[in-house]
């Protein structure tokens, strides 16, 4: 693949998620950019806002493996990584073998994740940090490319467990889906509630044209001026001790200025403009800040927090 | 590496923005200069006053300006086609990938576009010429006139001088006033009183008033004067008086001079 035929590949792509997913345009946007900053995402929103039928068609896009997770209460650690099991031969000796779990494969869904207990939770960390499982004393690699896309419901909701502080920091964005407009809501009902038509979607972006483009992602220049308006606004939100009690980590400022290069190369562009910088400072930073009780009395959210230093 | 069309490119633009900086400090260093002029010239001030302004403001401009537009962010300012891939070629010229070079070739497309013009605010710059021809216009006519409100030097002298109190020349007591009326006995005045003291004369000739070149002059020329009175004086009758008169009113006349002669 050409750099000049990436947008080509980009809008393609886009274009056919649009036939399945009605309107969430950004959503989509914004899972793309993950795949191609090789991070991990969580979807969050209410229930029916099609927040798993949009990773799923994304999978279907890719011509790579794909398992889903379905997280519930009472899922195990090991129902994610793998587990051992005992296999008899045909000579009717018995040997342990490992069983890979869903977490081997190139994209993972894992719906609803925080409906699982922070033990299992915790067994996505080393995969999705280091790119690895282990399992008793073995570690086994995962194969590249490996992205965990998650979804999960408001945490207001019951029967639900927060993400540990350190596994959300691990999602390079948080992605919020919101209701759909009315127009969209019509759309939605013209496609899905009269005859069923099932659409077939062909893959668009195979294993080698994803990691080819990946390395692009990184090799997009930024000027040294948006890096440092990238790194201010992470470092603005540990200044900010009014309305934040905890800021984003240094783990922010490098996903932001991940996260606008992805963004640059969706939108065909050879350069961060500081547009992408404010785009993605959202979903990057809204899940690594924790606001303080004065924000929470003023009923501000973590968006409304982080447009105010947009501003 | 160092060969690529981009870094000469660069190095051009920074040049030409740098020259345009250069000249149009140079014009509001001219333009506070002659304000200087114009002012020093109306208070009685020297006019090279005017000169170390000028210079001071010019240098503290000059330099603010260069720093500020030497900043690749000001070019873009102005070419907005080149918005925000000016800087990004200019900070990443050390890397050597694919996106870079390919952004180096738009930069370098872009910016064969870019004319010095961009970088000259006409409107300013005539606001700033016209500014520049009426207080000129100003100075010429305030010199060739002589204007002068205010005469600072002899304004703080004077000062000066009341501020030393009752030992100064201008001692009102009645002492001094006495001293003063018994001096004015002689018809001439007071011979100290055509003195200038101690003090310099200031003179100054306006040169647009007068033809005079003071610098100008030659040894005085050397005169013989004569006397040219006559030996002997009489005093005769115009001949004309007696042809002018018609004999038959010449004993009219002459009776008539003869009775004021009588009155006088």
């Amino acid at each position: 693949m050409r750099m000049e035929d990436t947008k080509k590949t980009f809008d393609h792509l886009l274009h056919e998620m649009n036939r399945v997913i009605v309107g969430m345009d950004e959503v989509l946007k914004q899972m793309v950019v993950a795949l191609l900053t090789n991070s991990h995402a969580v979807l969050e929103g209410y229930p029916g806002l099609a927040k798993t039928l949009s990773i799923k068609t994304m999978a279907q896009l890719l011509s790579l493996k794909f398992s889903r997770i379905q997280n519930t209460p009472d899922l195990m650690p090991s129902d994610i990584t793998g587990t051992y099991i005992i296999e008899e031969t045909t000579g009717g000796k018995r040997s342990f073998k490992f069983q890979p779990g869903p977490v081997f494969a190139n994209v993972v869904l894992a719906d609803e994740i925080n409906r699982a207990t922070p033990k299992t939770q915790s067994a996505l960390l080393e995969a999705m940090q280091e790119k690895q499982v282990t399992v008793g004393n073995t570690t086994y690699k995962l194969e590249e490319p490996f992205f965990v896309l998650a979804t999960q419901n408001p945490i207001e909701q019951e029967g639900t467990y927060p993400l540990p502080e350190a596994q959300s920091d691990r999602f390079l964005f948080k992605i919020r889906t919101e209701y759909p407009t009315f127009d969209e809501e019509v759309e939605i009902v013209n496609r899905y509630a009269e005859e069923e038509k099932k659409v077939a979607l062909k893959p668009v972006l195979g294993r080698d044209d994803l990691l080819y483009l990946q390395s692009l992602t990184r090799q997009v220049p930024i000027a040294a001026d948006i890096k440092k308006y990238a790194v201010s606004l992470v470092h603005a939100t540990r200044q900010k001790k009014d309305l934040i009690e905890y800021g984003a980590s240094p783990r922010a400022s490098i996903g932001l200025v991940l996260a606008a290069k992805g963004r640059a190369l969706l939108e065909g562009r050879k350069y961060v403009s500081k547009q992408d910088i404010n785009m993605m400072a959202l979903p990057v930073m809204r899940h690594r800040i924790i606001l303080s009780f004065e924000a929470e009395r003023q009923n501000l959210h973590e968006d409304d927090v982080i447009k105010q230093m947009l501003k | 590496m160092a060969t690529r069309p981009i870094f000469a490119a660069l190095k051009e633009v920074r040049s030409a923005v740098t020259q345009i900086t250069l000249f149009t400090s140079l014009l509001d260093a001219l333009i506070v200069f002659t304000l200087c002029v114009l002012v020093f010239i109306l208070i009685g001030l020297e006019w090279w006053y005017g000169l170390a302004i000028a210079l001071a403001y010019g240098s503290v401009h000059t330099y603010r300006s260069v720093k500020k537009r030497q900043n690749l962010a000001y070019v873009e300012e102005k070419v907005p086609e080149l918005s925000e891939q000016l800087t990004t070629v200019a900070d990443n010229t050390d890397k050597d990938n694919p996106i870079v070079l390919s952004l180096q070739e738009d930069v370098l497309r872009g910016m064969r576009a870019i004319k010095t013009s961009y970088f000259l605010s006409f409107g300013r710059l005539t606001r700033e010429l016209i500014t520049l021809a009426v207080v000129s216009i100003l100075i010429i006519t305030a010199s060739a006139h002589g204007v002068r409100f205010l005469d600072v030097k002899q304004t703080l002298k004077d000062l000066g001088e009341l501020g030393k109190g009752p030992s100064g020349p201008y001692e009102l007591s009645g002492e001094g006033l006495e001293f003063f009326e018994n001096m004015s006995e002689d018809i001439y005045g007071n011979k100290t009183l055509a003195e200038l003291g101690n003090d310099e004369l200031q003179l100054q000739l306006t040169p647009m008033l007068t033809d005079i070149d003071i610098g100008r002059t030659k040894p005085p020329e050397s005169k013989e004067f004569r006397s040219t009175l006559p030996e002997e004086i009489k005093a005769t009758t115009d001949v004309s008086f007696q042809e002018s008169i018609p004999k038959g009113y010449q004993r009219i006349v002459k009776s008539y001079f003869s009775e004021i002669a009588k009155t006088s």
